[in-house]
């Protein structure tokens, strides 16, 4: 996995790159924005972290032009305003997430990975949270040498549940993603399926949680 | 209590009446008192007029009956003589003995239209005097005359001409002089109560739209213009202010991300106290963003809202730092009715609520979001059984502020009762947000 960093201050860019390092991606970190286009436009990466607040161009302009060459590569903004409006910009200028400042290392890895997990361009092949993996080629789903036997909605339950680990999967998104495949019963069968896939990974030191979320949804836990 | 403008005006122009119908009472008072001719004039004339009300019939059979009201005068020893009689001396009444015929014109005299005459210098009157009165044509002559005026008939005279010059013109004056100032003032001050209304629904973040000054009486227009200018200057301050905290905050996040950072290299537990201190020092400032985010707030995010909908939005973005503090969360709608209100501030002073809800209950504690019945939102949080219920209502420091704010942007109602296990917070929302008013 190959990371482009683009943050001005210079402690904070070095901080990060060593953090990004050491969760095994390779990182390229520019401090101008205008560097940080031009790398993008020779190098395929996997995900972008973007500082909006650039000295040189906004970072809003470099992602709007980003999304105007049709990049699809994945985008984390990195604000220090914080405001839900600047926010809703940044998502609406083609950001995937954002992160405010001040964050630490766990909350960036998870937003990265997060990311990387949810990106349609993604190459990954399999989707590992905890001591899970999730072959994305159909093969059996395992933790360590436990290998689980899910039935097919199970299984795309546990799949949409660890691309956005540590977020809120609302119940009607699952039931939605359920009558797609034609289950018209949908509303226990999302209960159903939930309480089958806590049973099959009861046991296994899978290193998170479903939790339920009472008239909301469900959420994959990670153990911090 | 203060009294309306024109109500005070109103009495302080009776009172200045009152005072200036004294004034010219003393006046007209002292004028008559003592000018002793033109009192006795008035006197025959008044007593003249009142006793032709007694002349009737047609010509040429005129007669004359003393009215009632003068029998008790004209009898003799009295002091009040009368005698009326054609122009050829023919007698129709007369209250007078030899005495007093020597005071009256003789009867082949023909008789003036008026006249009196003194008998006797000073008060009490002695005087006689007569005049002539038309009845179908017919002039008859009638007089009357006093030796000393002893039931006071001057005193009538004295009356008769207060009321007469005095009391009903001021009467009429004042009536539309006070009438005139009413309306003058109620539609001057019009624009004054406008202006009073605006300035209850100005939003102290937003100073420069001012008051309103047209139409206004020059004098409030100037003191208006001068409360606008204030207004104009405190609302610079509070942006000044505003930009100043938020550009701190801004400022503060770069170098309080480098300092976590910095921080979570080092495998030591002093490391971690400081991080817990980090965190914090990172709320506050999230919170002085969020202050200084509601200054630039405009009455166009005030959108038809779901409560359901945001209720359960915000839940599932909280939960997750929720369930990672030890307690649990959940949302429930109770038919919650659409309102028009600004959903990232409401979501913003929610979120506060749960926040502060987490932070100052045990671990384990259920903490439940609400929407409905009705226009409201409530955050309930319900404590372990085995654990410490009490928690102080104080706490939400500048969150409770930003809370206060958004609330009141939104003409919204926040209640809060401490329960056996805990507290729940209520929020109502008005049907016509304050915002929208202006």
């Amino acid at each position: 996995m190959r990371i482009l960093l683009i943050e001005d201050n210079d402690r904070l860019r070095d901080l990060t790159s060593a953090a990004l390092r050491t969760a095994g991606w390779q990182v390229d970190a520019f401090a101008l924005g205008a560097d940080g286009l031009e790398a993008l436009a020779l190098v395929p990466y996997d995900a972008v972290v973007l500082d909006l607040g650039l000295p040189d161009i906004d970072g809003l302009d470099i992602l709007r032009t980003l999304r105007g060459r049709s990049v699809q590569t994945p985008v984390l903004v990195l604000t220090a305003r914080g405001a839900v409006d600047e926010r809703i910009d940044g998502l609406d200028a083609g950001a995937d997430d954002y992160l405010t400042k001040p964050f630490n290392n766990g909350e960036l890895l998870a937003r990265i990975r997060a990311l990387l997990r949810r990106s349609p361009q993604s190459v990954m092949p399999e989707l590992v949270v905890g001591n899970v993996t999730l072959p994305l080629s159909g093969e059996t789903v395992r933790c360590g040498e436990i290998a689980f036997d899910l039935a097919p909605r199970e299984r795309g339950l546990l799949e949409m549940l660890m691309r956005q680990a540590d977020q809120v999967v609302s119940k009607r998104k699952i039931e939605h993603a359920f009558s797609q495949f034609g289950d018209e019963r949908s509303a226990n069968a999302v209960e159903l399926s939930v309480s089958r896939l806590r049973k099959k990974l009861e046991g296994a030191d899978t290193g998170f949680l479903i939790e339920t979320i009472r008239g909301v949804g469900y959420l994959l836990r990670t153990a911090k | 209590m203060n009294r309306p403008l024109w109500q005070l005006a109103a009495i302080r122009i009776v009172l200045f009446g009152l005072l200036a119908a004294l004034a010219q009472m003393a006046v007209v008072f002292s004028d008559y008192y003592f000018n002793d001719a033109e009192l006795g004039r008035l006197l025959v004339e008044q007593q003249v007029d009142a006793l032709g009300e007694g002349i009737s019939g047609a010509a040429p059979k005129i007669g004359y009956t003393l009215p009632d009201e003068m029998d008790d005068l004209f009898v003799p020893g009295s002091g009040y003589y009368a005698r009326v009689r054609t122009p050829d001396g023919a007698v129709m009444f007369s209250a007078c003995d030899m005495a007093c015929q020597e005071h009256f014109l003789p009867p082949t005299v023909q008789p003036p239209d008026f006249w009196v005459r003194t008998i006797a210098l000073g008060k009490p009157l002695h005087i006689a005097g007569g005049g002539t009165a038309t009845h179908d044509g017919q002039k008859l002559l009638i007089e009357f005359a006093t030796i000393g005026d002893p039931d006071g008939l001057v005193w009538g005279v004295l009356w008769r001409e207060v009321l007469d010059h005095l009391i009903v013109p001021m009467s009429i004056l004042l009536v539309f002089v006070i009438g005139g100032t009413i309306i003058s003032i109620r539609s001057a001050l019009r624009p004054v109560k406008a202006a009073a209304t605006a300035a209850d629904r100005l939003d102290p973040l937003h100073l420069d739209q001012g008051l309103p000054t047209t139409e206004m009486p020059e004098e409030i227009g100037h003191l208006t213009r001068a409360v606008n200018r204030a207004f104009l200057r405190t609302g610079e301050l509070i942006r000044s202010q505003r930009m100043l905290t938020s550009a701190i905050a801004h400022e503060v996040r770069t170098p309080l991300s480098i300092i976590k950072l910095e921080l979570s290299l080092l495998d030591h537990p002093t490391a971690r106290r400081a991080e817990t201190q980090v965190d914090e020092l990172s709320d506050f400032v999230a919170q002085l963003t969020a202050l200084a985010r509601l200054e630039a707030f405009d009455a166009d995010h005030f959108v038809p809202t779901d409560l359901a909908l945001l209720g359960e939005d915000l839940v599932g973005v909280v939960a997750p730092w929720v369930l990672e503090r030890g307690d649990d969360i959940a949302f429930e709608d109770h038919g919650a009715t659409p309102v028009t209100i600004a959903p990232n501030l409401i979501r913003d002073a929610c979120r506060n609520l749960i926040e502060n809800a987490v932070r100052h209950t045990p671990p384990g504690t259920a903490i439940t979001v609400q929407s409905g019945p009705g226009p409201t939102l409530r955050v309930i949080d319900e404590v372990p059984e085995n654990a410490n219920a009490a928690k102080s209502s104080e706490g939400l420091g500048i969150g409770l502020s930003i809370v206060e704010r958004v609330l009141d942007l939104h003409g919204a109602h926040l209640e809060r009762v401490q329960t056996a296990r805990g507290m729940v917070v209520t929020i109502t929302f008005s049907d016509h947000p304050r915002t929208l008013l202006k």
